[in-house]
């Protein structure tokens, strides 16, 4: 198949719920899928990269993408969790930002897992207004199709994470959390699924679910994140695969707002 | 911190992160380094050269008794004229440090002058005449003195200059005058010293006249000339002895009474030999007649009579020899004769009388009868004989005497050695005080001609080539450099300050401390996304501290201006340091 015609394929598919397919070209119909399409001013205010033009902050994400596409599809992982040293180092954003260039592949489909019980930040990114989320889930046997939210974006479907727990951990060892992330690996094949996780320094929630994920993405901030907590970090993790780090608010080439 | 290669780059990127650690601190030391170079007092300095002027006279010829180089002398006086008294008392006349009077203490004040005073040596290579080694000799010293004020320091450097001056030619004279003084003292001492010795010696040689080892040799010579006297005495003696035996024996054989003969040829008898003949006729006829025969009564009267007149002169041993005789007579007789023969008879008698008259004769009656000898030859023997016993008195007593002479003088050659030791000390102890005294009085001479150079200043002496100008350009502070200085060292806080957080942050600042952390570099570096919002709020803090500082600055200047130092005059003296 052309690019010209999957081209054509992906801009004429109707937003409808239609069954997964393995063929080539990926047209996601959500039949159970609830979509919220957020504002596109609240998105530019939150630094959401599907809200700004195609320039050199894309590019930089684009950059993330492919180069963690690559290294994943080389080892056949799918999930990827993404954390940092300390809670204020963009460790969400990067994950948003980089599901959604994954969403911008055409022959795939990303899911993001908002796994920060401590501070969930996916849903206000988006602005979403969602009462039920991964605790939910865990806790209330709630059923994912419920909880599942399109954020208007295609092929990205975003898990929030709900309300904030108080045993995050235990919660994200259990068998029923394995079980899911066992599940939502092996239901699609070209589908990658990203887990942002609290702080790896401050909280052990990312540390205990670190083995249930195929690779971890570390975001370092420039300027705050100090060489000793990047090594004890990268002591941490020194039993799961680290698929690579992401150097995030770069003051070298600062862009500014439009 | 692992082995990072930074680049050109990387430094940019860290200065510009940190110029504020940068920019503070290098414009806060270049104002002060300006402030400094402007505001630092300006100091002058006046300075006299003077020359260390070589003897006239050629110290061959004169030697000076000043001998320290000119060096120490230099330094001697240095120390005298920085000595309180002198200090205070210039400070006192030209009104030194007048404001530092005020609050600081004299010790303080004196420390600052001696810091000003500069006492700088100018020497020159040059080849030691003596010994043709070169070396480096003082040829001349530059005297200095800084103040704030040019005609004071020219003023202080003249008073010190003078001062030097006058201070080494009195240290001179002082010296050349004291070495004279010592010398003659000396000498007086060694000349009364001299005197008491030769007093002593004279004294000793004379209580040892005849010990001295100068007149040993004549000593001996006479001991051999009295051996050989006595010798000769002894000769003398003898000869005299065998004269004087000789003499006896011939005086023996003489009757020192012997008759006188008258013309006729018969022999006159004196009334002595009359009173012999008689005594010797007596006892024949005593013999021959009764004693009542008118004969015998007549001698007998006529004995009597001669004996009163002349005392008797009875010979004890005459009668006694004519007794042994007249009894060696009858012993002749008895061999021929009987006793009964009358000329037996006869001589009987007769011994019998002179028996009785020995027996009769007292002593007392005649011994003190001296009979005149009149024999000529028994007299001219008898003054022989004298004359022979006198010589023999004479010679022993030349003897005794000779004797005693030459025990004298084997005493006083004993004694020789002993005497001679103690002579000897003296006499070495006189020479070498003598030799001791002549080289202190010809030094005396050569210190008093020394002295008299000194005196006339012919000496080596410190010659003002250069006297003190009132200096026209300050010495210190070198404004140019101060700032020069001042803007390096700036900078190079700055940077180091820079450096200092670099090293002390240890957060990451770029992709290549995750490469070196981490062994890969990150997947992908996404750049900061400022929005309007915090660039609005940056420009802001922009604003707020550029007024801050504006204001500060202002303050800043006011104060200085009102504490330190009037603005104005300030930026004048900034444009003539600009000037420089």
């Amino acid at each position: 198949m052309s690019s010209l015609e999957k081209f054509a394929e992906k801009s004429t598919a109707p937003i409808m719920p239609t069954s997964p397919s393995t063929q080539d070209g990926l047209s996601v119909a959500y039949k159970q899928t609830r979509v919220q399409t957020s504002e596109h001013a609240l998105l530019k205010e939150n630094r959401i990269i599907s809200a700004f033009p195609p320039g050199k902050w894309l590019e930089s994400f684009r950059m993330l993408r492919t180069r963690c596409l690559q290294s994943m599809d080389a080892m056949e992982w799918k999930t990827l969790a993404i954390t940092s040293t300390h809670s204020t180092s963009g460790n969400t954003l990067t994950a948003v930002n980089l599901a959604i260039s994954i969403a911008m592949e055409l022959d795939r489909t990303a899911l993001l897992v908002d796994a920060n019980f401590v501070d969930p930040g996916v849903g206000k990114l988006f602005g979403l207004s969602a009462q039920t989320g991964l605790g939910d889930y865990l806790l209330h046997d709630k059923e994912l199709s419920e909880i599942l939210i399109n954020p208007g974006i295609e092929r990205l479907v975003v898990l929030p994470a709900g309300k904030p727990l108080f045993n995050s951990t235990e919660m994200l060892h259990s068998p029923k959390m394995v079980r899911l992330v066992e599940e939502l690996k092996s239901r699609y094949p070209s589908r990658t699924i990203i887990f942002d996780m609290p702080p790896l320094l401050s909280h052990d929630d990312t540390l205990g679910f670190a083995p249930y994920v195929d690779c971890v993405l570390l975001v370092v901030e420039e300027g705050k994140t100090k060489t000793e907590e990047l090594k004890h970090a990268a002591g941490l993790l020194k039993d799961c695969n680290i698929l690579g780090t992401v150097f995030n608010k770069a003051t070298d080439k600062k862009i500014p707002f439009e | 911190m692992e082995t990072q290669v930074l680049d050109v780059k990387d430094y940019l990127k860290i200065v510009k992160k940190r110029r504020k650690y940068l920019i503070i601190p290098t414009v806060v030391l270049v104002l002060l380094s300006i402030i400094l170079a402007v505001a630092l007092p300006s100091v002058y300095r006046s300075t006299a050269t003077i020359l260390i002027e070589e003897q006239e006279i050629p110290s061959d010829l004169v030697k000076s008794t000043v001998t320290t180089f000119a060096d120490q002398r230099i330094q001697v006086i240095s120390q005298r004229i920085m000595s309180r008294a002198n200090l205070t008392d210039i400070i006192k006349k030209y009104d030194l440090y007048a404001d530092d009077r005020q609050t600081k203490t004299e010790e303080v004040i004196l420390e600052k002058m001696r810091e000003s005073i500069s006492v700088e040596n100018i020497s020159a290579d040059v080849i030691d005449p003596r010994r043709g080694v070169p070396t480096k000799a003082t040829i001349a010293f530059i005297l200095s003195f800084d103040d704030k004020s040019p005609n004071l320091a020219q003023k202080v450097a003249n008073e010190l200059t003078s001062l030097f001056l006058k201070e080494n030619i009195k240290s001179r004279t002082e010296s050349a005058e004291n070495a004279a003084l010592f010398l003659s003292e000396e000498a007086r001492r060694l000349k009364a010293k001299i005197q008491q010795l030769q007093a002593d010696l004279a004294g000793f040689k004379e209580k040892h006249l005849r010990q001295l080892p100068e007149v040993n040799q004549l000593n001996m010579q006479e001991l051999t000339a009295l051996n050989n006297q006595l010798l000769s005495l002894d000769s003398q003696e003898r000869s005299a002895q065998e004269r004087r035996f000789y003499l006896e024996g011939q005086l023996a054989q003489i009757d020192p009474n012997a008759m006188s003969v008258n013309a006729a040829g018969s022999r006159v008898f004196g009334m002595r030999d009359r009173l012999k003949e008689l005594q010797s006729q007596y006892p024949s006829m005593v013999a021959r007649y009764s004693d009542s025969h008118p004969d015998v009564v007549k001698t007998k009267r006529e004995i009597e009579s001669l004996q009163k007149e002349i005392g008797s002169n009875l010979d004890a041993n005459k009668i006694n020899a004519e007794v042994i005789d007249k009894k060696a007579q009858l012993a002749q007789m008895l061999k021929q004769y009987s006793e009964k023969h009358p000329d037996i008879q006869k001589l009987q008698k007769e011994i019998n009388a002179l028996q009785q008259t020995l027996v009769d004769s007292k002593p007392s009656e005649y011994a003190a009868v001296d009979l005149e000898p009149d024999n000529p030859a028994y007299i001219t023997l008898k003054a022989q004989l004298e004359g022979v016993n006198t010589d023999i008195k004479s010679l022993g007593f030349t003897r005794e005497e000779v004797k005693k002479k030459i025990n004298e003088l084997r005493n006083n050659l004993m004694q020789g050695p002993l005497v001679e030791k103690d002579y000897m000390d003296m006499v070495q102890e006189l020479n070498n005080t003598n030799q001791r005294y002549q080289e202190v009085s010809a030094r005396e001479m050569e210190a008093q001609i020394s002295q008299q150079l000194e005196l006339e200043k012919k000496g080596e002496r410190f010659t003002l080539i250069d006297p003190p100008q009132e200096p026209l350009q300050p010495v210190s502070p070198n404004r140019l450099a101060i700032l020069l200085l001042g803007v390096i060292l700036s900078v190079a806080c700055g940077i180091g300050s820079v450096m200092l957080v670099e090293v002390v942050d240890s957060s990451i600042h770029s992709e290549k401390n995750i490469l070196m952390i981490m062994g890969t570099a990150p997947l992908a570096t996404i750049p900061y996304l400022e929005s309007s919002a915090e660039r609005e709020q940056y420009r802001k803090r922009q604003q707020l501290i550029l007024i801050g500082a504006g204001v500060s600055a202002l303050i800043a200047a006011l104060l200085f201006h009102f504490l330190f130092m009037p603005l104005d005059v300030f930026w004048y003296k900034l444009l003539r340091v600009a000037g420089l």
